[in-house]
């Protein structure tokens, strides 16, 4: 047994992680070398000397100090209602322009005039929305969260873009995509289901940004008179290896969104 | 908990102050870091805390600290991990109330061999040391804290007590 397998099985020990059969292992191990008993002994005499540091405690006029300085810090806890506006104006200006420019580069383009929102004014209407919290559950774990913040979003003749806030938080698995589902005509029936490419929810404190780009809407489409809905799903998936998938509960599987077209 | 209003904040703050204090210690290397972390970590708690869904107040907050330390020393990979006017052991630690003057001394001066020997570890084995044996956290729990496979956190921490024992040898010589 190499000293790296040797360590390994002994942190297992101290931790009560080890296998039967690595009990067996180890046991041999130790019953055969001093040296190896020796540096048992020794991890446990570190630990427990780590378990008996003294807690250390910060001044009370260091704490007064802290909550002063917490309490005076500007937060900039959500976007303000005149930011959400500028931004969302200038993600529909930017898209305008790349849909421009890819109707330019068409040798035949549709007719142009028609865009339909997902908004978050939309959204504040959803019952789910409200909390803006998407209750994601694994398999057969404990309901994790996938915090929800803003998303707002739009379709053109010819592609879709939606935007989400999010916070991947305690979620143990943080990839991320989006299915969008689309009822362009009304008829309950969803004509178009599309996933986005998926995104990496990293696990750093507060919202990130995700901009999800859907494939270029059939032709038949782009300039029918819109009166549908678009249903999105948001599908987490592990990062941990273990095959766990997270998905929505039943009841909240989805945010049904109301499609509005608007002359542009 | 949807909205948090100041009061909350402050009897957060009131009851888990020392506890982010001494896990802000723990987990660095110097007195001038954990000062840092701990400020940092309760700026992001104040900010966040409207977000917090419930649960345990700890274990939100020590998620906090360790994402704000990891943070921190990515951002700083090029900063010096020692100050030259800051030299490690400077935590001070207390000996058992009622030990007698001898047992003082070597309990003291075997705390402040091991805070020393702490701050010289790497980042990694430093915080898998401290979420186990001074946090008390079990694998899995680990494994959620550092957002890293559970299979990993055996490897990682049984590399992280060879290095302490190494490190401590050699202080012994």
């Amino acid at each position: 047994m190499n000293r790296e397998r040797l360590e390994e099985l002994m942190t297992g020990l101290l931790d009560d992680e080890l296998s039967a059969e690595e009990q067996v292992e180890l046991d041999e191990q130790l019953a055969a070398s001093e040296e190896a008993r020796g540096l048992l002994e020794s991890y446990r005499s570190q630990a427990v000397s780590l378990r008996a540091l003294v807690q250390q405690k910060p001044t009370q006029a260091r704490k007064d100090a802290v909550l002063r300085h917490v309490k005076s810090a500007p937060v900039p806890l959500r976007p303000s209602a005149t930011n959400n506006f500028i931004w969302f104006i200038g993600t529909i200006a930017a898209c305008f322009l790349f849909f421009s420019a890819s109707m330019a580069l068409r040798p035949v383009g549709p007719p142009e005039g028609r865009k339909l929102f997902l908004s978050a004014r939309e959204i504040q209407t959803q019952p789910l929305a409200q909390t803006h919290q998407l209750v994601l559950k694994p398999g057969t774990d404990e309901i994790k969260v996938l915090d929800s913040g803003d998303l707002d979003g739009f379709l053109t003749a010819g592609a879709a873009v939606v935007n989400l806030e999010c916070d991947g938080g305690q979620v143990k698995g943080q990839r991320l995509k989006m299915r969008l589902s689309l009822d362009l005509d009304g008829d309950d029936q969803f004509d178009l289901v599309q996933e986005s490419e998926t995104f990496l929810i990293d696990g750093v404190v507060g919202y990130e940004a995700v901009s999800a780009r859907f494939p270029t809407l059939p032709e038949q489409y782009h300039d029918e008179a819109l009166k549908g809905q678009a249903r999105l799903e948001l599908i987490g998936d592990s990062m941990s290896g273990d095959g766990l998938s997270l998905q929505f509960r039943p009841e909240q599987s989805f945010l049904s969104l109301p499609l509005r077209s608007t002359e542009v | 908990m949807a909205c948090v209003s100041g009061q909350d904040f402050d009897s957060i703050y009131e009851e888990q102050a020392d506890y982010v204090y001494n896990l802000s210690c723990r987990l660095s290397k110097t007195r001038s870091d954990a000062e840092d972390l701990f400020q940092e970590s309760f700026l992001k708690a104040y900010r966040f805390l409207p977000k917090f869904r419930g649960g345990s107040i700890k274990s939100w907050l020590r998620r906090i600290v360790i994402t704000t330390n990891i943070s921190s020393h990515r951002g700083l990979k090029n900063k010096p991990s020692v100050p030259l006017d800051e030299k490690p052991g400077w935590k001070e630690s207390l000996p058992d109330e009622g030990a007698g003057p001898e047992t003082v001394a070597v309990q003291t001066d075997t705390a402040r061999q091991l805070e020393e020997a702490l701050s010289e570890l790497t980042e990694d084995a430093r915080t898998v040391l401290v979420l186990r044996e001074i946090e008390g956290l079990d694998y899995q729990e680990i494994a959620d804290a550092l957002e890293i496979p559970k299979g990993t956190v055996r490897s990682r921490l049984a590399r992280a007590r060879e290095a302490l024992r190494v490190v401590l040898e050699g202080r012994h010589e």
